[in-house]
């Protein structure tokens, strides 16, 4: 999978796994309340049940003669009596302050009725009955729905998974074309550039007299140029891949080959390359890896530098510079350019395709990149070894 | 306050004791007068609380009517509630709050261990 699409696809599956189990979620959240309220309803109902039977007992106690009453007692419930005036009479329980002026209500657990009655026998013109909430069938209620909710959440991870995969196919058809397309074109290049490359050096090598041509030189710099853009090319398309070879590499020694390289491509635009090169400045690296810095930073520089202008690179064992007085970078535009140092924007040709290399060969070996550019002025890019 | 007031009454009451419910007692202790239980149960029926039993039987003693009586019917019918002597104020206050006290609901209820 793509990374972009790998992004999308989970951008995809949260918002809509999200926003189902946000909708599910509230429809359990009502439906538990309504079944809760309606298993407490019918709680409710059973104690008025039992005040009323609390009630006939109260009448025959005050009808009978004796003068010791017995207070009726209940497994399932306790009551208390009170008086018209709010006065507690008996009970086998004593609440504290309770309200008697609510039906029903439940404090923590517990539900209370009260009934207001009359005639007042024995006095009794509120009972209250309290019971504990029988709260098992609320739990198996709960558990029930925690279960289903897992099961929704399950099929909606499963249905969104696939409708998110059948959406992107056309995507996922049209990167694979394009990175085939990518893929068969880079390969196709190669042979062709390194063919007019070579041919083009073997003809200065058998005529001697062409050795100063302005126009091999130009065919010369042009393929070099090709060449590059192939490197950059199978660099991206294979780094993924790619097995870092890490050795000990004389920088020194491998910039004054890679100058001599650019020199054909200076030459032909009149551009004058200098060069301070301390010697032996040893780096851990891989040569690829180098290759892509140097080459970028210095075909940038060559590219944006106009006719007559100056190159110079600087290497030292702390940095290497490379500074033009060409076009330089707008300071709007720079900002940008930085963007896409992070963003590594590969749709980019040219300047964007280079640099997001360079960006990339940067933070994989820890170094740091400084740019500094006036418009007109030219433009100095220092990439700092940090060793 | 009024519970200080009642336990005065109460000490009182020990003092005197029946002597002011024995002039009570010369009919109310021999049927077909009522007893006190059955006279307080029906009051308590309509009216409660201790002070509002209290408050009723005294407006009844003070001034013996037909209409104030709260007995049924038929005792109304026989024993002419309205002819019912007449005793002073503080008789009557001290002969009612014995009767309340003694037929008091909450010292009957058996205490429940
Ligand atoms: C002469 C007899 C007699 C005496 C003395 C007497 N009673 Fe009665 N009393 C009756 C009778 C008869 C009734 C029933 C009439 C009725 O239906 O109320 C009665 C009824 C009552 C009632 C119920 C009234 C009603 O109908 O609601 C009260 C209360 C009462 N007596 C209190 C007292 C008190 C207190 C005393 C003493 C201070 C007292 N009586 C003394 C004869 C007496």
């Amino acid at each position: 999978m793509f990374a972009s699409e790998k992004s999308s696809l989970y951008r995809f599956l949260l918002i809509y796994i999200g926003s189902s189990l946000f909708l599910v979620a509230i429809g359990l959240v009502i439906f538990f309340n309504y079944e809760k309220h309606r298993l407490i309803d019918f709680q409710n109902s059973l104690i008025k049940v039992q005040s009323a039977v609390l009630v006939s007992e109260l009448r025959e106690l005050h009808k009978s003669k004796e003068h010791e009453i017995i207070y009726p007692k209940h497994s399932e419930f306790s009551s208390a009596i009170y008086d018209i005036d709010k006065n507690y009479i008996f009970g086998d329980f004593h609440p504290n302050s309770p309200s008697l002026d609510k039906e029903f209500y439940q404090k923590n657990n517990i539900l209370f009725y009260v009934q207001k009655i009359y005639p007042y026998y024995l006095g009794t013109a509120y009972i209250i009955v309290q019971k504990s909430l029988d709260d098992k069938p609320i739990i198996s209620v709960k558990t029930r729905l925690i279960i289903g909710f897992v099961i929704v959440i399950f099929f909606i991870t499963l249905i969104a998974y696939w409708l998110g995969k059948l959406f992107l196919s056309p995507m996922r058809n049209s990167i694979t074309l394009l990175d085939n397309f990518i893929k068969d074109t880079t390969h196709e290049l190669n042979t062709p550039v390194s063919t007019i490359l070579t041919n083009a050096e073997l003809l200065k090598d058998f005529y001697p007299e062409l050795e100063n041509s302005k126009e091999l030189g130009r065919i010369e710099s042009a393929s070099k140029r090709l060449s590059r853009i192939y490197d950059d090319l199978a660099y991206l398309h294979l780094n993924h891949k790619r097995h870092y070879n890490i050795e000990q590499v004389d920088i020194s020694e491998f910039l004054k080959k890679r100058i001599d390289y650019f020199k054909t491509i200076a030459k032909a635009k009149q551009i004058q390359l200098t060069y301070n090169i301390d010697e032996s400045v040893l780096l851990n690296i891989d040569k690829e890896d180098i290759t892509r810095i140097v080459d970028n930073l210095l075909g940038n520089a060559l590219k944006y530098t106009l006719p007559n202008g100056k190159v110079e690179l600087v290497l030292t064992n702390e940095y290497l510079s490379i500074k033009d007085n060409g076009i330089g970078i707008d300071k709007a535009v720079k900002d940008e350019v930085f963007q896409r140092f992070t963003r590594a924007n590969k749709s980019e040709g040219g300047f964007g395709l280079g640099l997001s290399i360079v960006v990339d060969i940067v933070k994989y070996y820890n170094f740091d990149i400084e740019l500094q550019s006036q418009v007109k002025k030219g433009t100095k890019v220092s990439i700092l070894w940090k060793k | 306050m009024e519970k200080i007031i009642l336990l005065i009454f109460m000490a009182v009451l020990l003092f005197s004791d029946e002597s002011v419910i024995s002039k009570c007692n010369e009919c109310h202790s021999y049927s077909p007068t009522p007893s006190y239980k059955k006279i307080h149960k029906h009051y308590l029926l309509k009216y409660s609380s201790k002070i509002r039993v209290k408050q009723a039987m005294i407006g009844f003693l003070k001034a013996p009517s037909l209409e104030k009586s709260e007995m049924s019917n038929g005792m109304k019918k026989r024993l002419k509630p309205e002819n019912h002597t007449i005793f002073d104020d503080k008789t009557i206050e001290k002969a009612v709050i014995y009767i309340i006290e003694k037929e008091d609901i909450q010292k009957r209820f058996k205490k429940i261990s």
